[in-house]
């Protein structure tokens, strides 16, 4: 069969496209480097980077969990002094206690597993397998389960703590990174920090996932919608309702990002989580509880759902079912100042204030939940979600914290809150009385910072945006992806909607950008992120090549599908011998621009760094060549394809390679495909 | 320029420049107050730990035009700080009048706008806080007044001229040695300097609304020194006032005087924005009249107020306190000159600098609406009627026209291509083509500017929605109205 040009022209451009580009990628080879080299290893000192804490039950020790070093630590809060430290799993995130005290645990997200540790001692009990990559985890009050958010796997573990061993698992949605128990211990929260996979083109939805510990069921799926990167879940005390709040941030992907004033690329806030009106057992009306809070104000007839409290969380319907959780969406920021990148939620002990930290911003906001809950009756839900003077009317303070604060925890006598400062290894206390920052626990790392954690620092501080408005983890969160697809300024506005792409592993995969552009970091991330993200000044030179040198150091995470010893499945094998191939299923030849090694060769991370046609270009796209991705641990960079359209590694050939421009795929059988995407997952 | 005004201008920059090297060589022989005015020592109780300021002190102050507050002269003195009665020292002796002191940002210096004599052009000048090394910055034809210092060596001031026998005022911008020197407006609207905001952007004051027929008042817009992105401040009009004399707390609130209509006199009622406030409230207890608020160390300011008791309309600066809304104790007072525009002599934030997005080569602009339904003049926030088109008009030569119509999707957007760096105002239309709501002041685009709005008058704390608006969708726009299709776009 000969091969016309004009039967399918996006193969015919590629073809040629390919061609002439090898050309000048040979050509130019000895003269730009064909592969680049990685910077010899920077001789890094072991920061401790403090990101959960808790208080011990009787308010005397602060545990602190450091990713940095692979610990935890135990600080007095009668001296403010480290006491304690032991080494866990590798990058611990999250950190649970019993509710004696007595035994605490900690998530290692790159070991896969769970610390079991004495709370007087400090000594590993013993060492738990949970699933892939455990970032967050509770007890039950009962002390017999134990809940572990899976963030790779995109699921929670509950782990039998008399026998150690995984009991079921649920399916979550994207990314988990924290949970709560609620107070009364029937429920477990969880936050999923990337949005549900959805057209490219729609606003995003978000989930908390609740799970009923009695049941042991998935008790509700409650959406967010609009958001993303749901963080710390703060319960507030049952006679206020036990309404939850979690920080988020509010992207506007959709529109170009021509400016950033008034919101108009992002905003952050709260999700103001209230319990479903539950029906009463006689009449199937709201319960009197409720109804009663509601008509107390004039704005009835506009908000149905005007009041925190009311009588709580009701046992689950059953499992998977989305319920009427009532979700109001309240924004942290102000007219013209931003508090970037929410993080960690706590409340009071009576409820008075909720504590939220924005890692961004360096601050920590005091949110007076009386004003709050006026606001809230005052103002029709619907309303609100987009208003940037709302803040001001319930956030009584904004105190300063040391660099990227993350986690944030009161003290059980409602005196004091601790505030993990994550680049600074240090806490901030804060007098809740006078709500003032009164003195910083110095966790004991090292005190001179290196270019890595400068550039770190950078790659994490919101300031270099106009208005503090974001910073560059807030659209790369955990230094990855947030999910969406963004319309970037662009030669024509409202087309080349491109997807964020994550920054692990990205070292040696220039040129960046989706059309190939940007031949290296230092080019993707100066002027032009200044000029056209930031619309702000900018890193200067030095800033620039300290956050250069961190994200050449961004690692990958491990491979959870490949075995340790680098040992295939069969189905891994069957699939590897489809990546490779060079013959279809019935003998004919696979030219050789269409294979896949030839795009994603395996010596340079899986991309030949070569923009490529491979059909994927839609009617709202200027360009039909675009980068080929590395990858390296593609399981875990969905969506897929230059602007986010295939939701997963099957729909990239399934629906978007209909004339074999994608490789060749349209001989194959669903189960090499299974294959070949087993394999795939093993990069 | 007239060849007098020209002779002048020749004539006082040779005289300022002799005298400007001489400063320079006799640093210390700089005349006092006295020396110039007469006037004797004066009260000055700032506290020892309280910096020195730079005020201007003026015989007489009129509410007329920017270039002629002065009618008697003025002059810049500095007070030595610190002790509890002093002498201040004349800066300026060589001017007719000078005034707006701005202290750069390592305090080493002063922008300031001076006029050698009588009817000669104000220009730009800096000099050193002691008043030595005094430069002329600016050598424009026009009236050059209200500077303030930008980051990276750049200065912004506003120049006045006369069109049709009444002055016409706009922002310009240049580098610091006075060299291109541009304009950054382009509308009518008398757009005057206010400050420069620490977020980088430049706080002005300008006439509103503007089209024919309306009630003049003033309000605050703010810009970025490139002349893009002037939008208003807050869009304050729920009653007509003149809001100027701005000032920016450490804690981002906005301080500004307010005038109403018909109010005679310099000065007005002491207003302020709150940090994050989308509306101003009143500052300025009793009867006192304020003019000219200035940021002290901490949160509080130093104000030129009139003393209602003694029947007259001079000024002495005073501190007030935003917190509790009260003056403190006079600052300094003279019995018989005006003290205003009270600059403390102390390090600052350098304000953050932008990278312009503009196309020198491009003739058009772009105008992206998001969702024109949205009006802060509705209950509800939204224009109840259907609209169908937007059309355009230009103002070129002091005449109005239209530039044609473009449709308006059902989401309410619309995309359009606008000639650059003309005065243009929206109107929007029904099916019909009867006018539902029109713009009553004048806008812009620069060159290769993609200008967007969240709406068309539309609450200033509302955060659009996340959508892909629908003029972005089509295939046909944006509509060119007044410009033809231009390949010279930047692409990032």
């Amino acid at each position: 069969m000969k091969f016309n040009p004009s039967n399918n022209p996006a193969k015919f451009t590629r073809a040629i496209s390919l061609a002439l580009r090898i050309l000048v990628a040979f050509s130019f080879a000895p003269l730009f480097g064909a592969t680049p080299k990685i910077p010899a290893a920077e001789s890094e000192p072991s920061y401790l980077t403090p990101l959960d804490l808790q208080l011990s039950p009787d308010g005397s020790r602060i545990y602190v969990v450091c990713e940095g070093n692979d610990s935890l630590i135990a600080v007095d809060t009668h001296t403010n002094r480290v006491v304690a430290q032991v080494k866990v799993g590798h990058k611990p995130k999250g950190l649970a206690l019993t509710v004696n005290g007595k035994t605490l645990y900690v998530a290692n997200e790159w070991s896969d597993t769970v610390s079991e540790i004495d709370g007087a001692t400090l000594a590993v009990r013993r060492t738990l397998k949970a699933g892939w990559g455990p970032t967050s985890l509770v007890v039950g009050r009962d002390g017999r389960y134990l809940y572990v958010a899976n963030g790779i796997g995109n699921s929670v573990s509950v782990i039998d703590l008399a026998t150690g061993k995984e009991l079921r698992r649920f399916s979550s949605q994207r990314s988990p990174q924290h949970m709560a128990l609620s107070r009364d211990g029937r429920r477990v929260y969880v936050s999923n920090v990337l949005p549900h996979l959805r057209p490219y083109d729609e606003p995003p939805i978000s989930e908390l996932t609740v799970i009923d510990t009695q049941k042991q069921v998935v008790a509700e799926r409650i959406l967010v919608p609009g958001v993303i990167e749901l963080r710390e879940i703060a319960e507030a005390p049952a006679r206020q309702g036990g309404y939850l709040l979690v920080p988020f941030m509010r992207p506007k992907n959709l529109a170009p990002l021509i400016r950033v004033e008034q919101g108009w690329v992002l905003t952050h806030g709260i999700a103001v989580v209230r319990p479903p009106l539950t029906r009463s057992p006689v009449a199937g009306s709201p319960s009197p509880q409720v109804r009663g809070s509601q008509s107390s104000h004039a704005t009835v007839s506009l908000n149905p759902l005007p009041s925190l409290s009311g009588r709580g969380w009701p046992a689950g319907p059953g499992e998977g079912e989305v319920t009427s959780a009532r979700v109001t969406q309240v924004l942290l920021d102000d007219i013209d100042y931003y508090y970037a990148d929410g993080y960690g939620a706590a409340f009071t002990p009576d409820g008075r204030y909720a504590l939220i930290t924005s890692s961004g911003a360096n601050v920590v906001q005091i949110v007076d939940t009386a004003r709050l809950a006026g606001f809230l009756r005052r103002n029709p839900a619907v309303e609100i979600a987009n208003r940037l003077d709302s803040a001001r009317q319930f956030v009584i303070g904004r105190l300063p914290t040391g660099a990227d604060p993350r986690g944030v925890a009161v003290s059980p006598d409602g005196r004091k809150a601790y505030v993990a400062n994550r680049m600074d290894d240090s806490l901030t206390v804060v007098d809740l009385a006078r709500l003032r920052v009164t003195s910083t626990i110095d966790l004991g790392g090292p005190k001179e910072d290196s270019r890595l954690r400068r550039g770190e620092r950078l790659f994490r501080d919101a300031r270099y945006c106009l208005q503090g408005q974001f910073s560059c983890a807030t659209c790369h969160p955990e230094q990855h992806l947030d999910g969406l697809a963004w319309n970037l300024e662009t030669p024509q506005l409202g087309r080349d909607r491109v997807a964020n792409r994550t920054l692990r592993g990205i070292a040696e995969t220039a040129p960046y950008k989706w059309n190939g552009h940007n031949p290296d970091l230092i080019t993707q991330c100066g002027p032009r992120i200044a000029k056209f993200l930031f619309r702000s000044e900018g890193f200067n030179t030095q800033e620039l090549q300290a956050l250069v040198a961190f994200l050449r150091s961004i690692p990958l995470a491990p491979n959870r599908h490949l075995a340790a010893n680098g040992q295939l499945t069969d189905a891994q094998e069957r699939g590897k011998a489809v990546f490779y191939r060079r013959r279809t299923n019935d003998g004919r030849e696979i030219p050789y621009q269409n294979r896949c090694d030839t795009c994603h060769p395996p010596d340079t991370h899986y991309t030949n760094r070569i923009s490529t046609d491979v059909g994927s270009k839609t009617q709202y796209d200027t360009i039909s060549l675009f980068d080929t991705p590395q990858l390296d641990r593609v399981y875990e960079d969905a969506p897929y394809l230059h602007n986010g359209m295939a939701l997963t590694l099957e729909e990239i050939w399934t629906i978007y390679n209909n004339y074999d421009t994608h490789g060749v795929t349209s001989d194959m059988r669903k189960e090499q495909l299974n294959d070949l995407i087993e394999y795939l997952k093993t990069l | 320029m007239k060849p007098p005004r020209l002779l002048a201008v020749l004539v006082s920059s040779v005289l300022l420049s002799a005298i400007a090297t001489g400063t320079r060589a006799e640093s210390q022989a700089i005349p006092t107050a006295k020396s110039r005015s007469g006037i004797a020592k004066r009260h000055s109780p700032l506290a020892p730990q309280q910096p020195p300021i730079i005020f201007v002190q003026a015989p007489e102050i009129s509410a007329n035009q920017l270039a002629r507050r002065f009618p008697q002269g003025s002059w810049l003195v500095r007070t030595a700080g610190g002790s509890a009665a002093q002498n201040v020292v004349n800066l300026t002796p060589e001017f007719f009048a000078a005034a707006d002191p701005q202290v750069s940002f390592d305090a080493s210096k002063v922008l300031f706008s001076a006029q050698p004599q009588p009817g000669a052009p104000w220009q730009i000048w800096e000099m050193r806080v002691d008043g030595s090394a005094k430069r002329q910055v600016t050598r424009l034809e026009s009236d050059c007044l209200r500077p303030g210092y930008l980051a990276h060596e750049a200065l912004v001031f506003t120049v006045v001229t006369a069109e049709g026998g009444r002055p016409v005022s706009q922002i310009y911008v240049a580098s610091l040695d006075g060299s291109e020197a541009h304009p950054i407006t382009f509308g009518p609207g008398n757009f005057q300097v206010e400050t420069v905001l620490k977020d980088g952007r430049i706080l002005v004051s300008a006439a509103s609304p503007l089209a024919p027929g309306t009630q003049e008042s003033g309000g605050l817009y703010v810009m970025r020194h490139d002349g893009t992105g002037l939008a208003s401040f807050r869009c304050e009009h729920r009653q007509p006032a003149r809001h100027a004399q701005a000032a920016e707390l450490a804690d981002g609130s906005i301080v500004f005087v307010k005038n109403t209509p018909g109010q005679t006199g310099a000065g007005g009622e002491l207003a302020m924005i709150r940090r994050g406030a989308l509306h101003n409230s009143s500052l300025s207890p009793g009867a006192a009249v304020s003019w000219s608020p200035r940021p002290q160390e901490g949160a509080k300011l130093i104000v030129a107020r009139t003393n209602p008791a003694s029947g007259k309309s001079k000024f002495d600066l005073y501190t007030f306190d935003p917190a509790s809304g009260r003056f403190g104790e006079p600052v300094f007072h003279d019995s018989k000159l005006s003290s205003v525009q009270a600059a403390p002599v102390t390090a600052h934030e350098v304000p953050r600098w932008y990278w312009s997005t503009l196309n020198p080569q491009a003739r058009a602009g772009h105008f992206v609406c998001l969702d024109a339904y949205q009006s802060a003049d509705e209950p509800t926030g939204r224009i109840a009627a259907s609209v169908a088109r937007v059309r355009l008009l230009i103002l070129e030569n002091g005449e109005e026209r239209s530039l044609g119509e473009a449709p308006v999707e059902s989401d309410g957007s619309f995309y359009v291509g606008v000639p650059a760096d003309k005065p243009v105002r929206f109107e929007l239309l029904n099916n019909f083509g009867a006018v539902i709501r029109a713009q009553r002041s004048w806008i812009w685009a620069r060159p290769g500017e993609e200008r967007g709005c969240v709406g068309c008058h539309e609450d200033k704390s509302v955060a659009p929605e996340n959508r892909w608006p629908l003029a972005l969708r089509r295939f046909d726009t944006p509509t060119r109205l007044g410009v033809e299709a231009e390949t010279m776009r930047v692409a990032h």
